[in-house]
């Protein structure tokens, strides 16, 4: 599985307190500067009294006011039937089969758990948008809320409560439905396929590919569209080989084996023998001593483990079992090496893949091969799933809960209905092309949108270079201005993406805790503290009454 | 009978209003309407102050510049000593908007309860503050219904508890007695006296002057925007030129020695009829008298027997 | 508004429904399966084959599904049909099944759709795996898929047809099919087949070729005495495939190494139902309907002249072009001439001398074998004739015996040293220029299996 590896987590909080700083610098400058505009020496003093107002009031807030507060949209949620989606949800469940299509107990549990995950995840975002963007403005239209606030609330209040009442109404409905989807998914992924029913513990190492002469390289790509895994030469002194790091002894308790799992694949330049496999070597070396241990010889299986490995005799899995004393053949002689005395070295072992078969090739990439710590259970993958799944729903919560603050009912929910399909299908895509359009130095083939447009009036085709003049100019400052903003804005966009924890557990894995469990967690509080302070101020500055 | 009671006024202020504009403005800004227009009044401690007006000449705004609702565009406010921005301020006053907006999914328990914890009340000062109110605007019969299915008058009534619900020094009442039959009309009329003999001040507005009449000890009137009267209600409305006279039925020969006694002093019969008694009143005692004699029927030519 | 009391006006609403409800049930009465029980629309609808019943079985998920998406339908398919094609690029095959899956749902009498996903899981995928069995079960996915694509669509040979293809050709002649043909009969999925074929798709346990006939026959009775068209090939040829399949079965057999009487039953049965079966159908020539039929003497076809008074010469004449088109004659006198002893000894002969000369490495033995098969196929030659111009009718007409002559003439060559200089059997093949190309070809591959030595 390609899975990311590395996070610098420090640098991320830093980075957004920066962002935050800077903001709120700005934003009091500017606010500052204004209101001596407009109101002069008063206007400044009126401006300050207003900010320190606002940090009280965002501080001093009332736990049992939000409490009431919270219970109340509860109530709301509750009367306005919100819980039915409950039911809904438990209707589809009875009907899954139809959207799973033709199972026999071949269905890989992939399906139902993407399935469930899928659902849960599509079925409450709405209503969480829904939720959470109108009750505010209707609460503001029937003036409801003119009631609430000639009483000693606080606006930041309001906000915190309507931010809790929501969260416990999508907690609670989330709760329910994920235990139906538990009790779902153990009662109908077929028996053989219940072992997929797991959560492994990857522990993944640095890959480097070295070439005939022992060079690092990049592999070689036999024609692929799909650039994923790189390949090696079989027959040849090419390999791969993986750095882990951080291998305690006391990981594998009770001489438990060190479990390698791979997943290669396997390329012919010619047929061969069709009856058997691409074979490949394992070797260990120890990265201080180079002791090397070679413990023999596997075949690829390639894409095996998408369907029931059963079919195998002996082989149920992908897996290199390294028991704690390995005995290996040095020349003629049968030698022994312990596994963390002999190879491990600080924690560091270096794991070494050669393809075996002349003129064949091996594909690899480094979430390839990894050492499979002990497993958890299912159980564990799957509430952490839908821990991240409710930290999505609370961002969405929080977003939408600020937008109504500021906006109406409707436009409301188009702002955060916005924001998240840019989370979920654009974030991705446009960070990419900003970082290739700056690390280009500015220079983009046909330009960006207003040099494009230039060109389609025009009809200039996009390689031709624009003529050296004003206009050109003109054109490219515009365009770097819309960059710069599109820069900002991907800061603005929360990355849905992350809080989909379900490409783990479908596959098997345990939802890791650096990059994805922590990050999501980090994203929603991450807009929590920034959406909190804005939607207290679009209460606060905003006249109620004014329709 | 109102206008019997005589009044202790303290000299304590609890809204001041000084020079108070309030312009709404359109989208782009422009000004659109002058609501309020440099207005300064001062409400007293204790008294019972009305602002009156037709629809539209800025009553209700005014009120709610004073809660903070709206943001004045010039002028000071000071209300309990506090700005009006200060929330805390809201810990003293009671406030019953123009039309009741409440929660309508709430019954009326949860209605009280749910202001209650708004003011960090404990649970016990909760129950028994919600109870006292619910008896007190007579709807212990209705309490575990929602709102939704409550009549505008019972809307009105459980309003009037939850602005009571922190038992406020201030009691402000936008149009307190509007959608109410007589009846409630009354009490809501003795409750707003009652409220004033606990030593609390009470500001209402109305546009139905014979209200503002029977409560209010001071009033203030404003038109487009702009403080028109102002005085004690007594004062303005005793016709300081005139006498009115209630006898029993003159036959034309008493009368005409009435006026003769009337010219030998130097004044004039302006007018001689029966004396009108306001709509309310004829209504209420109409009520009261099919109340003590059931059975009694309107026949035609009779006038009421007042 | 009205003076109706609240009472009547109740009860005219309810006449009211009660009248629209007996149009109603007039109108749309489901049909018992009889033409006339149902209801207008419903014999209207069965008339014209309109209905989805009538196209095969109905899947209330995919009526759901259509209804759900309202008019949606299409852009939801092609975002499913990108997304199939980004799962087979990144190789992420469960996915890509999955949504082959939704697709049909929303895409269920789409023809296309079945044979193109099929084929994806059937080929594609099937190709990317290395070890046997791994490609073995996509190629049951692909062939379950198209199963019930059959189910759904009673309506289209070509399903059925692609159906018999994947059992017949896929299975029978891959590059695995060895392998295949035994995953056929014994599933490696042992636990759950218990040594038996997989049997969703071979349910009886029988020879590919076999399961491959019983879909041909359908594809056939789907378009037998109806209107419905299938648009691969000429009629008289799609019509063949079963019987060929037999063919294939029998001659299968023989390079799985039995030679045994049932062998010769094999193709007993391979040529009775290709003269009495096939060759008695009657066909109508393509553009102007001429009827006739591929087996029938003169009188056979003058008896249907007289029937349906067509000239016996237009008869004779589009006979006689068809049995080129269909190679019916060629197919008739190889089902004949492999039924013989001398040719099942011959093929012994080169199976057991191949066997020899690879696994046992007696070369001895396997020129001695060979030699033997090149006698025996040299007499089958000669009985079985030759065209005007002294070629060989089975050698030009038959690929996979001229195949299997120059393999086994290689070995000898390599045997023996050298094939004997002036005559010896088989040696037209070894000489004429039109085999100079498959003799090339042969001699590349047969190096690289044998090993140069």
């Amino acid at each position: 599985m390609p899975f990311e590896t590395n996070h610098s987590l420090l640098n991320v909080i830093l980075q957004w307190a920066l962002i935050l700083c800077v903001i709120s610098v700005i934003g009091t400058f500017v606010g500052g500067v204004s209101s001596l505009m407009g109101g002069g020496k008063r206007g400044l003093s009126e401006f300050f009294g207003v900010i320190s107002r606002a940090l009280s009031d965002l501080i001093l807030v009332s736990p049992q006011r939000i409490f009431a507060l919270a219970t109340l949209t509860t109530r709301e949620s509750v009367r306005r039937k919100a819980l039915w989606i409950g039911a809904v949800f438990l209707v589809l469940f009875m009907f899954a089969g139809w959207f799973i299509g033709d199972s026999d107990d071949t269905t890989p549990a992939k399906a139902y758990i993407s399935f469930v995950i899928t659902t849960i995840r599509w079925m409450l975002l709405p209503l969480a948008v829904l939720l959470s963007c109108w009750g505010l403005p209707a609460d503001i239209k029937d003036r409801s809320l003119h009631t609430v606030v000639t009483k000693p609330v606080r606006r930041s209040e309001v906000v915190l409560g309507r931010i809790a009442g929501y969260s416990f109404v999508i907690t609670a409905i989330l709760l329910a439905v994920s235990v139906v989807g538990y009790a779902w998914i153990l009662r109908v992924v077929p028996e053989r396929s219940q072992r997929q029913l797991i959560s492994r513990v990857p522990r993944f190492g640095g890959m480097k590919m070295l070439d005939q002469n022992g060079d690092a390289f990049a592999g070689v790509n036999v024609g692929d569209m799909y650039d994923l895994r790189r390949f090696i030469a079989g027959g040849t002194k090419e390999l791969a080989m993986w750095q882990f790091q951080g291998l305690k002894e006391s990981d594998f308790p009770n001489d438990q084996s060190l479990r390698l799992e791979y997943a290669f694949e396997a390329f012919r330049s010619y047929k061969g023998d069709i009856s058997t496999q691409i074979e490949f070597s394992i070797d260990l070396v120890n990265p201080e001593t180079n002791q090397r241990v070679r413990l023999g010889v596997q075949p690829v299986n390639e894409f095996s483990s998408e369907i029931a490995h059963d079919l195998k005799e002996n082989q149920t899995e992908n897996l290199i079992l390294i028991p704690r004393s390995i005995s290996y053949l040095d020349g003629e002689t049968t030698k022994t090496a312990d596994l963390f005395k002999d190879l491990v070295a600080n924690g560091n072992l270096n794991v070494e893949i050669k393809c075996l078969d002349a003129a064949q090739y091996l594909g690899v990439s480094p979430g390839d091969l990894f050492v499979r710590m002990p497993d958890r259970s299912f159980a564990v993958g799957y509430w952490k799933t839908i821990f991240t799944t409710w930290l999505m729903l609370v961002l969405i919560i929080t977003i939408g809960t600020t937008a109504s603050c500021i906006l109406k009912g409707p436009v409301a929910t188009l702002t955060t209905f916005g924001l998240l399909i840019l989370g979920v299908f654009l974030k991705n895509g446009l960070i990419m092309r900003l970082g290739k359009y700056y690390s280009d130095g500015g220079e983009v083939v046909g330009g960006g949108s207003v040099e494009a447009l230039y060109r389609l009036v025009s009809g200039l085709n996009e390689s031709t270079p624009l003529d050296e003049s004003i206009t050109k100019t003109v054109i490219e400052t515009l365009d770097s201005g819309v960059y710069a903003m599109l820069y900002l804005a991907q800061y603005v966009i929360p990355d849905i993406s992350v809080f989909d924890a379900s490409i783990y557990l479908a596959n098997g894995f345990d939802v890791p805790l650096a990059t994805c469990v922590l990050p999501s967690l980090l994203i929603t509080l991450g807009f929590f503290i920034p959406a909190y302070i804005i939607g207290y101020f679009g209460l606060q500055i905003r006249e109620l009454e004014a329709k | 009978m109102v206008l019997g009671v005589s009044i202790s006024m303290s000299a304590e202020s609890v809204v001041e209003i000084r020079n108070l504009t309030k312009i709404y403005r359109d989208f782009w800004g422009r000004a659109k309407v002058k609501a309020v227009n440099s207005l300064s009044l001062e409400v007293k401690k204790g008294e019972i102050f009305g602002l009156l007006g037709p629809n539209g000449s800025g009553k209700t705004t005014t009120l709610k510049m004073l809660l903070g609702l709206l943001f004045p565009t010039e002028g000071e406010i000071k209300i309990l000593g506090k700005q009006a921005h200060d929330v805390s301020k809201n810990e003293r006053i009671g406030y019953l908007p123009e039309e009741s907006y409440l929660y309508r999914f709430l019954n009326a328990d949860e209605t009280l309860d749910f202001y209650g914890r708004l003011f960090n009340m404990s649970a016990a000062v909760r129950k028994e503050r919600k109870d006292k109110l619910i008896e007190m605007v007579g709807l212990n019969y209705a309490r575990r219904r929602q709102l939704k299915e409550y009549s505008k008058g019972m809307t009105r009534r459980i309003g009037l508890a939850q602005a009571l619900i922190n038992d406020p020094e201030l009691v402000i009442l936008d149009e307190p007695t509007s959608g109410m039959d007589p009846l409630g009309t009354r009490e809501v009329k003795d409750l707003i006296l009652k409220l004033r003999d606990q030593g609390k001040t009470v500001v209402m507005c109305s546009h139905l002057l014979q209200d503002v009449q029977d409560v209010c000890d001071r009033i203030a009137i404003l038109y487009g925007g702009e403080l028109k009267v102002l005085g004690d209600v007594k004062d303005l409305l005793q016709s300081k030129g005139e006498t009115q006279l209630i006898t029993s039925k003159l036959d034309p020969a008493a009368q005409a020695e009435v006026e003769a006694v009337l010219k030998k002093h130097g004044a004039s019969l302006h007018s001689s009829s029966s004396p009108v008694v306001n709509l309310e009143e004829l209504f209420l005692r109409t009520i009261e008298e099919s109340k003590a004699r059931p059975g009694r029927r309107y026949a035609p030519g009779e006038t009421p027997k007042v | 508004m009205n003076n109706l009391t609240s009472g009547q006006r109740k009860l005219v609403y309810g006449l009211g429904i009660l009248a629209l409800m007996v149009v109603v049930i007039l109108l749309g009465k489901p049909s018992e399966g009889t033409p006339g029980t149902g209801g207008v629309v419903s014999d209207l609808r069965e008339k014209y084959s309109l209905g989805e019943a009538t196209l095969g079985q109905v899947d209330p998920a995919s009526s759901t599904m259509n209804l759900v998406l309202l008019g949606f339908r299409g852009i939801a398919a092609s975002i499913l049909w990108s997304e199939a094609e980004h799962h087979r690029v990144t190789k992420n095959w469960s996915k890509l099944q999955q949504t082959a899956e939704s697709i049909i749902l929303l895409q269920p009498h789409f023809k296309k759709v079945w044979e193109y996903q099929a084929w994806n899981l059937g080929f594609n995928v099937s190709a990317e795996c290395d070890a046997v069995e791994d490609r073995y079960f996509w190629v049951k996915q692909g062939a379950k898929y198209l199963q019930r694509g059959t189910k759904r669509n009673t309506q289209f040979p070509e399903l059925f047809f692609e159906c018999g293809r994947f059992f017949g050709q896929k299975i029978g002649s891959a590059d695995e099919k060895e392998q295949y043909r035994k995953f056929f009969v014994a599933d490696p999925d042992t636990s759950r087949w218990q040594g038996k074929g997989d049997g969703d798709v071979n349910p009886e346990n029988k020879d590919n070729y076999l399961v491959a006939q019983d879909w041909y026959i359908k594809a056939n009775a789907v378009v037998e005495g109806t209107d419905i068209e299938q648009h691969k090939m000429d009629l008289p040829l799609f019509m063949s495939y079963p019987y060929h399949s037999l063919m294939d079965y029998a001659s299968a057999r023989e390079e799985d190494g039995h030679f045994d009487d049932n062998a010769k039953i094999a193709w007993a049965n391979a040529l009775r139902e290709w003269t009495t079966v096939y060759g008695r159908k009657v066909f109508a020539a393509a553009g102007n309907g001429v009827m006739f039929t591929l087996e029938g003497s003169q009188e056979d076809l003058e008896k249907l002249s007289k029937e349906d008074g067509q000239p016996l010469a237009d008869k004779l004449h589009w006979q006689n072009r068809y049995h080129g088109t269909t190679n019916y004659l060629y197919w008739k006198l190889r089902c004949d001439i492999e039924q013989r002893q001398e040719m099942i000894d011959a093929r012994r002969s080169f199976y057991e001398g191949k066997k020899a000369f690879k696994e046992e490495g007696d070369l001895e033995q396997a020129g001695k074998l060979l030699e033997t098969g090149t006698q025996l196929l040299q007499k089958v030659i000669d009985t079985a004739g030759r065209e005007e111009n002294g070629n060989s009718i089975l050698l030009y007409n038959d690929e996979g015996i001229t195949e299997e002559a120059i393999k086994s003439l290689l070995i000898l060559e390599r045997v023996r040293d050298g094939l004997p200089k002036d005559n010896f059997p088989l040696k037209e093949l070894w000489v004429d220029p039109n085999f100079a190309a498959k003799r090339a070809e042969l001699r590349d591959k047969f190096i690289r299996w044998a090993g140069e030595n």
